[in-house]
């Protein structure tokens, strides 16, 4: 089964990437890797104590989780699991062994990594890895509305 | 009685029997621990004198000594010797006017102890070789009579005093508990039919109380909801009907005010029988909102299908506003339609969603008007959106208050109710309503519903 990549920022404008993908990918079956690249903590006492859910836990938030339930509920045919990772190397090298251990076989992103609003205190862009990395990359459409009008978790997955 | 003086009757009442307890048992292990510790006193005393005066000269100077120096004079201070063998004991019961009981008590557990007014007696049986002697040594307890005397009296008033204190504090306790209990009540007098929006305020520091307040207020809401909704019914209905009747009597009347050609009559009735048709549809979906309004049993919830909902009130819309064109997004509907099911009263949800959705329609300026649905693990997402006038930012916070009309609103007839009625429906499903607008753009209304629980 094939398993894809797709960065996120944890808000509900870029599960609409995750949207856009899973219609490109129609009839297929599918196991979906949402990355985020995260900043690890140097304090020892969070690095001793670390655990990946508490942590994925402070960056997720409610919207972020009935949008991502929405569209599991609907493309649960394609979708064989769903799985958010966090990257927490800085090397390309890291991001590759990262990809490896995860086995994905192809990246769907947009070409413009000014497009995820990533909180620059808390998480980077993983753009530039995309680039050096030889692995399949599809580019993906983005379009997302900030009007006032949309900002419901239904309203922002309809745009586009 | 009331729970504010029961409180004050329990807590006097504990505190007094405690304090009451506490002050006796205090007297008594004074007073006993006194007791002994003259008998005790008395009894060193006897056995000293009785070394002294029945034993060899050689040993006696040390305890001569200590007689001296450790044990001073008791007041009235007496000490007996009687020689078991030579005396006969009844008669030095009568002279020394004690009783015999006390003299068996000394014969048989060699000490005793005894009392007799204010004066204790210590008696021991002494044996030393060749002699036989009973010594009573008594005096009088000056501590006893005195200092246990004045603790008794002190007890007694400090019992009196704190009777006081503990009552006063107790009865400021319990205005201070019941204190938000009185507020409630005097809230709670401010309600009545004219202002059935009042909502009593929830205290964040009392669960019990706050459970209660919420508790009214989810009440006050289902009252405001039934209210409301039969006040909708009746404005609806003098309104929607008087509009289509109007156009017939105008019609009929011009029509009669002479005499017209066949033709023209025709027209005429065409007209009347067009309105007519339109007063019906109106009036069928006028009775359903009455339906709903005017349930006098409780709210029965059962299970529904969210999707045949919303085409129902598609439906019911549709016949109002003919001219709009609704369209229906279910792009984003789950692939298993058992998620679609949802606890309800089907009669009050229709009349919430097609509020809004008329509402949609109503202020529409172009494009159509978008109903969509979707289901994520806890909810059930209804988003309506329309392309229409919006509602001015100041005043968005206002547009639920009963009867509030936004300023842009004034070409548009309505009367201020659909949407408080929505929210009170959604809020009675343990729902979420929120509404984002922007002024000439389009206003978009998202309804969240709790999924059916198995």
């Amino acid at each position: 089964m094939k398993k894809i990549l797709i960065p996120t920022d944890f808000t509900v404008d870029s599960l609409v990437l995750l949207k856009n993908a899973l219609n490109t990918c129609k009839g297929q079956k599918l196991d979906v890797v949402l990355a985020y690249g995260a900043h690890l903590d140097s304090a020892i006492c969070d690095l001793l104590f670390y655990s990946k859910k508490n942590h994925i836990q402070k960056l997720t938030n409610k919207e972020f989780n009935e949008g991502k339930a929405i569209l599991t509920n609907r493309y649960k045919d394609q979708i064989n699991s769903l799985s958010i990772e966090l990257f927490i190397g800085t090397t390309q090298s890291a991001f590759m062994s990262f990809v490896e251990g995860l086995n994905i076989s192809q990246i769907y992103a947009t070409h413009n990594n000014q497009d995820l609003q990533i909180n620059q205190k808390t998480g980077f862009c993983l753009y530039k890895y995309f680039k050096k990395s030889d692995l399949d990359f599809v580019k993906l459409d983005y379009k997302t509305s900030h009007s006032k009008t949309t900002q419901g978790v239904l309203s922002k997955l309809l745009t586009s | 009685m009331t729970t504010q003086a029961k409180i004050v009757l329990l807590l006097s009442s504990i505190f007094l029997t405690h304090t009451a307890i506490f002050s006796i048992f205090i007297y008594y292990s004074i007073s006993n621990y006194a007791y002994n510790d003259f008998y005790k006193r008395l009894e060193i005393r006897a056995i000293t004198t009785a070394k002294i005066e029945l034993e060899n000269v050689q040993d006696i100077n040390a305890v001569k000594e200590i007689r001296l120096e450790y044990l001073e004079k008791l007041p009235d201070e007496k000490i007996e010797f009687i020689d078991l063998s030579t005396t006969d004991l009844k008669n030095e019961s009568n002279n020394l006017n004690i009783p015999k009981s006390f003299i068996n008590d000394i014969l048989n557990n060699e000490r005793a102890f005894y009392k007799k007014n204010e004066t204790y007696y210590s008696g021991i049986r002494y044996k030393t070789i060749g002699k036989d002697y009973m010594v009573v040594a008594s005096a009088q307890n000056y501590y006893s009579t005195h200092h246990i005397v004045y603790l008794r009296n002190l007890l007694i008033l400090a019992l009196v005093v704190s009777i006081l204190l503990i009552g006063i504090i107790s009865y400021l306790f319990s205005r201070k508990v019941m204190l938000p209990v009185r507020r409630i009540i005097k809230e709670m007098k401010k309600i009545s039919t004219e202002n059935l929006n009042y909502r009593l305020y929830v205290p964040t520091d009392n669960n019990e109380l706050a459970s209660l307040t919420s508790t009214f207020n989810t009440m006050l809401n289902r009252l405001e909801t039934s209210f409301e909704s039969q006040k909708n019914f009746v404005s609806n209905a003098s309104h929607e009907l008087n509009t289509p009747l109007t156009s017939i009597i105008g019609e009929a009347d011009v029509s009669l005010s002479k005499t017209r050609s066949p033709e023209e009559y025709i027209k005429t009735l065409n007209t009347i029988l067009c309105e007519a048709e339109k007063l019906d549809k109106k009036t069928k979906a006028l009775l359903f909102l009455a339906q709903s309004g005017y349930d006098g049993k409780t709210q029965k919830f059962k299970t529904l299908r969210i999707d045949e909902l919303i085409l129902e009130v598609k439906d019911t819309v549709g016949k109002i506003y003919p001219n709009v064109k609704i369209k229906i997004d279910f792009s984003l509907l789950p692939e298993n339609s058992e998620k679609l099911k949802i606890t309800g009263n089907d009669q009050l949800l229709h009349l919430a969603i097609s509020n809004i959705l008329l509402n949609a329609c109503k202020y529409n300026l172009r494009n159509d008007v978008t109903i969509a649905l979707a289901v994520s693990n806890k909810n059930v997402i209804i988003s309506v959106k329309d392309q229409g006038i919006g509602i001015p930012e100041s005043e968005i916070p206002y547009i639920y208050d009963p009867f509030f009309r936004a300023s842009n609103t004034r070409e548009y007839e309505g009367y201020g109710i659909g949407l408080p009625l929505a929210r009170n429906v959604v809020y009675q499903h343990n729902g979420f309503l929120e509404i984002n607008s922007e002024e000439n753009i389009g206003t978009t209304v998202e309804i969240k519903l709790p999924t059916r629980k198995f």
